[in-house]
């Protein structure tokens, strides 16, 4: 399949990902919008690297991968802290401090 | 390949700032695994400022290390005798950066004591996961400071954020903490998504993520690689780039996580925030637009778009600093109104670099880097006296639930100048500074920028950053009539101050009252370091802008 249709799909994927973060009131569904994202970018790196004929760009997956584990550990301990204090993770609640 | 051969064949020891700094985080975290509570509280700060400073001995011998053969790089893959393949960078300018963190670390880890031993709840805070974070969250600042890959920029950038995601709720009892590390880690990884994608749409139109390959392909589309995507993916990415810096530099319109966070996070914390991410997200901002785009035609368009951030940026953050009534999040506005500034700055390089003057690009740099600087003497001064004035405050009752306590308002510091006669006067240069006012540091910081505008014709932007810099006077002046002009309110919300006060005299601030109520002596040195730091530079401001000329990025986007 031509390169195009990959970067067709991660545009579309990440699309969903910002949608879904600006309207989704849930922070772990906010969450996962996030991951879908970084996974587009993923998949435009791969699609990139096969175009190409280079291998750094699938090199660069390993690393984003990496850091979005670091972020997923990192973000669900905020979210469960939140919760527990809270008993809410629905970001339109979490608004103590006026604008 | 043995260890120490491998070692010189990729220059470690170019990175000894960072892995000093990575190996004490590690230390401090262990000693914070093993040892009792009080002894914690006692000897980890002073581990980790000895780990700060044997980082920053440890750059003296860096200083012009790109002028030696080796070029002072690290490469991707083998070596290369082409140092523009290079993703790492030891130069002046990284270095000026890490000397930037490090002071900026130390004056963090001075004013967090206090913080440190409050009890959250029923328990005390932990304190080695504390430093080490802040320390792990330097080394991603001074990584992104040195990156030449947009790829290491990333993961700088990564670094320091989670870091900083962790330390923005550390008080986990506070709700207004929880809300903090919320939104900056929900907003921060939106941004990052933005970021890596724009990265990753670069990478398919040039081929490469090295600056030095983005610039070559940038300004001669015709030597894309074959296979790589037509320009238009080069313009959607250098967007996307800007968008995510944006984020973290917290330029308008993608600063809404900032007053939030910023007002909601342990105040150290923020003072460390405000000053690193943001030092970091300009050191990148410098290197890629200037350099990697400086010279292509995106970049026409990618300069518009910032000049529209700028002025956005500054007007934005000044007229709705003035409405505010907490003094974090009027700092918080302030410095998303200093980012226009800066970013005037960053503009003025840039059309200098386009047009090929290269000693005003120089200048222009370095009028950034003065500010950048001065940005962060006179804002890390500031949250340490509102530390300061925390610490005296918050004796009377426990860190609580919610953010009245020991969130500060204009209110609070009514009469503070008779009360506290240093502290009001230390917070008062510092707000000058903010300002602009002569004779402090912010006031040639601006000259600097706003000079080098001048000299590129940015004439529009310069009257812009002119009426911005008339409204800040008004609310940087609210504190300091409260302090002065104003009698004493009924009930001052900070009556700690009153125990915490002055010996009759009214000069020694740290003797037995000062102890006594939990002050410590050591945000008191911070003060006094920052103030007259910020003092110093206006006096000094030529030699410093001569220095730090050595600093400011070449056209060939190296620091010298």
């Amino acid at each position: 399949m031509p390169i195009p249709y990959y970067l067709a799909i991660s545009g579309i994927l990440f699309t969903v990902g910002v949608v879904g973060v600006l309207v989704r009131r849930n922070a772990i569904i906010i969450f996962m919008c996030i991951e879908l994202m970084l996974n587009a970018a993923n998949l435009a790196f791969v699609a990139a690297a096969h175009s190409l004929g280079k291998m750094n760009g699938q090199v660069f997956v390993f690393f984003v991968m990496t850091v979005a584990a670091a972020e997923v550990a990192v973000g669900l301990a905020i979210i469960v802290t939140l919760f527990r204090n809270r008993e809410t993770i629905d970001v339109d609640e979490v608004n103590l401090m006026k604008h | 390949m043995t260890l120490q051969q491998l070692a010189q064949a990729h220059n470690i020891s170019i990175l000894a700032p960072e892995v000093v700094l990575s190996l004490t985080a590690m230390a401090v975290l262990i000693c914070g695994a093993f040892f009792p509570d009080d002894a914690q509280r006692r000897f980890l700060p002073w581990l980790a400022f000895l780990g700060v400073l044997i980082s920053a001995i440890s750059i003296i011998p860096l200083w012009n290390r790109n002028l030696q053969p080796d070029g002072g790089v690290l490469y991707f893959g083998p070596h290369s005798s082409d140092h523009d393949t290079a993703i790492y960078v030891v130069d002046n300018f990284s270095l000026f950066f890490k000397y930037l963190f490090l002071f900026t670390l130390a004056v963090t880890i001075s004013i967090s004591n206090r913080f440190l031993t409050a009890r959250e709840g029923d328990r005390h805070t932990v304190v080695g996961e504390y430093y080490a974070l802040l320390m792990l969250s330097a080394v991603g600042m001074m990584m992104v400071a040195s990156a030449r890959d947009l790829l290491v920029i990333f993961l700088g950038i990564e670094t320091l954020s989670i870091a900083l995601y962790i330390l923005a709720g550390f008080a986990r009892v506070r709700w207004v903490s929880n809300e903090a590390a919320l939104k900056y880690f929900l907003l921060g990884a939106f941004a990052t998504g933005f970021l890596l994608y724009g990265i990753a749409l670069t990478y398919y139109a040039t081929g490469s993520t090295l600056l030095s390959q983005v610039r070559v392909v940038a300004a001669n589309p015709s030597l894309a690689p074959p296979g790589a995507g037509s320009f238009t993916y080069l313009y959607m990415g250098l967007a996307f780039i800007l968008i995510g810096l944006g984020f973290k530099a917290a330029l308008v319109p993608f600063h809404q996580w900032t007053p939030d966070v910023y007002q909601g996070a342990p105040t150290p914390v923020t003072a460390f925030m405000a000053v690193g991410a943001k030092a970091a997200a300009f050191a990148a901002l410098l290197r890629v637009f200037p350099y990697a785009f400086g010279t292509s035609d995106a970049a026409v368009i990618g300069h518009k778009i910032i000049l529209v951030m700028a002025v956005l940026t500054m007007t934005f953050g000044n007229i709705v600093a003035i409405e505010q009534n907490s003094l974090k999040r009027m700092l918080a506005y302030s410095a998303i109104a200093h980012a226009g500034y800066l970013l005037i700055g960053v503009l003025a390089t840039n059309s200098a670099v386009r047009s090929g003057h290269n000693l005003e690009a120089n200048y222009a740099s370095a009028g950034v880097l003065y500010y950048l600087l001065a940005y962060a003497l006179m804002n890390l001064g500031a949250f340490a006296v509102l530390v300061y004035l925390e610490n005296a405050g918050a004796t009377a009752h426990l860190p609580g639930r919610d953010s009245e306590e020991t969130d500060l308002k204009m209110d609070d510091l009514r009469g503070l100048a008779r009360r506290q006669p240093l502290a009001a006067a230390a917070l008062t240069v510092f707000l000058l500074s903010l300002a602009g006012i002569p004779p402090t540091a912010g006031w040639f910081g601006k000259f600097f920028v706003f000079y080098a505008a001048m000299q590129q014709g940015l004439i529009g932007l310069l009257i812009v950053g002119a009426i911005n810099t008339v409204i800040s006077f008004y609310y940087y002046s609210r504190p300091i009539v409260a302090m002065y002009m104003h009698p004493e309110g009924a009930t001052p919300a900070v009556d700690g101050i009153e125990v915490a006060g002055v010996s009759p005299d009214g000069t020694a601030i740290v003797g037995n009252t000062g102890v006594a109520t939990g002050v410590s002596a050591e945000v008191l040195v911070a003060i006094t370091v920052c103030a007259v730091a910020v003092l110093a530079m206006f006096a000094l401001q030529g030699p410093a802008l001569e220095w730090l000329k050595n600093a400011a990025l070449l056209p060939g986007g190296v620091g010298r």
